[in-house]
């Protein structure tokens, strides 16, 4: 299927029964990603402090939004193939990024330049909704992942992780792991000896 | 021939006293809409007013009323003129706990109807004597179909609260202690309403968890014991 193609289909699912006035907006929108060099483990797409405009799709790589605090870095979400993302903090506040976006598994990555984004956003007047409705989803993410931090013991939240992404036990190294579930290195070492 | 009716005495003062209420209620909210749209005010500003005079209230509740229950389908919107109020979530496995606290100057709504079209999945209940005022849903689509900066303020309003779900994210992959002591700082009424379960319940760790935090941070432990 055609890049472009799949990516409106990731804009229409976002949109909801809300996206139908704007087919030719968010077409034109998914027509105008391209292609970024490709990334390889360790390589960033954004470091704190910078200000990344842009409105990405990840075509097949894994990454990791690290939470960078004085005390230690931990793993915010993880981004994996074929996902929308952006940095929340210029995305939607136009500040710069407390965040970085670490590439974990290597990978191609599209992105739509905030002048062409501005342009079309402009053009077919899409006002707030998509932002809006990108939000949505960060909305729901937060919650559930709140959710399983407070309720869940270790070995729950690592069988909901797994079974939310299928892929993190051969993603992720086992010190990633414990930071994305909140865990140390032996209590994920101790439950994955039991468990899997 | 006379005819005998009494007139209900009118409290005078009591009367004026619950209009300057309302108008210092008011003003908060006009404050607030004003620090959300403040790049766009003067072009805004009679929309605002008439959205202001829209709310209603102010309404006061008392510790352990509820704003909207678990499977409401109302979606009025609240501002929260002081006080303290608990969202009250139950995740899929239908335990509850609470997920976030709101506090004076803050809105809050019944996302799930309001923003998914489906019943609520959490409570608000209130932890500290609240006052609000009101936005009916019927009175907040008429806003809407009206005109489109209910839009914007709707888009500024979403994202304090996505940021404030993200920090409280970013808290809780810290330690607890300083979690606790953020919160005491944003909403002290949090401090001296809410009890040890509730907070337990918040910072998703036991009672005695809590009873020992509260001991280190020297914070005087009253009501009641663990």
């Amino acid at each position: 299927m055609e890049i472009s193609l799949k990516i409106y289909d990731k804009l229409s699912l976002a949109m909801g029964s809300s996206g139908t006035p704007y087919r030719g907006g968010l077409l034109s929108l998914a027509r105008a990603f391209q292609p970024m060099p490709s990334f390889k483990r360790g390589n960033y797409v954004w470091n704190p402090n910078e200000l990344p405009m842009g409105l990405y799709y990840n075509l097949e790589a894994v990454f990791a939004e690290e939470d960078v605090q004085t005390d230690g870095k931990s793993i915010v979400r993880l981004v994996l193939p074929d996902q929308l993302f952006f940095c929340e903090e210029t995305y939607f506040y136009n500040e710069p990024s407390t965040t970085g976006m670490r590439c974990i598994t290597a990978g191609s990555v599209w992105q739509v330049l905030p002048s062409d984004y501005a342009a079309i956003h402009r053009e077919y007047g899409l006002g707030y909704d998509l932002i809006n409705l990108l939000s949505l989803k960060s909305l729901g993410e937060y919650r559930a992942r709140t959710a399983q931090l407070l309720q869940c013991t270790p070995k729950v939240r690592l069988e909901q992780a797994v079974r939310q992404y299928p892929s993190l036990l051969s993603s992720l190294t086992r010190e990633e792991l414990a930071s994305f579930l909140l865990l140390s290195r032996s209590s994920v070492h101790r439950i994955l000896s039991k468990t899997y | 021939m006379f005819i005998a009716f009494s007139v209900k005495p009118i409290d005078v003062a009591k009367l004026l006293e619950g209009a300057k209420e309302r108008e210092e209620a008011h003003l908060l909210l006009r404050n607030s809409f004003r620090e959300y749209l403040s790049a766009d005010w003067q072009e805004i500003e009679a929309w605002a007013k008439d959205l202001e005079a829209r709310y209603e209230g102010p309404f006061e509740y008392k510790p352990g009323e509820v704003f909207w229950d678990m499977d409401d389908t109302r979606s009025d919107h609240y501002f929260v003129l002081d006080g303290l109020v608990a969202e009250v979530w139950k995740s899929s496995n239908d335990e509850s706990f609470i997920y976030a606290f709101v506090g004076g100057g803050e809105f809050c709504t019944n996302e799930f109807q309001y923003l998914f079209g489906e019943p609520s999945q959490s409570r608000f209940e209130v932890i500290q004597p609240t006052r609000v005022l009101i936005l009916r849903q019927e009175e907040e689509l008429q806003v809407r179909l009206s005109s489109s900066p209910w839009e914007l303020l709707s888009f500024k309003v979403g994202r304090e609260i996505l940021k404030k779900r993200r920090e409280r994210l970013r808290l809780l992959s810290g330690d607890r202690e300083t979690h606790l002591r953020r919160t005491f700082d944003k909403y002290p009424g949090a401090q001296t309403w809410a009890t040890k379960e509730q907070l337990a319940s918040y910072l998703g760790v036991s009672r005695a968890t809590v009873y020992r935090i509260l001991d280190r941070l020297g914070l005087i432990v009253s009501k009641e014991t663990v």
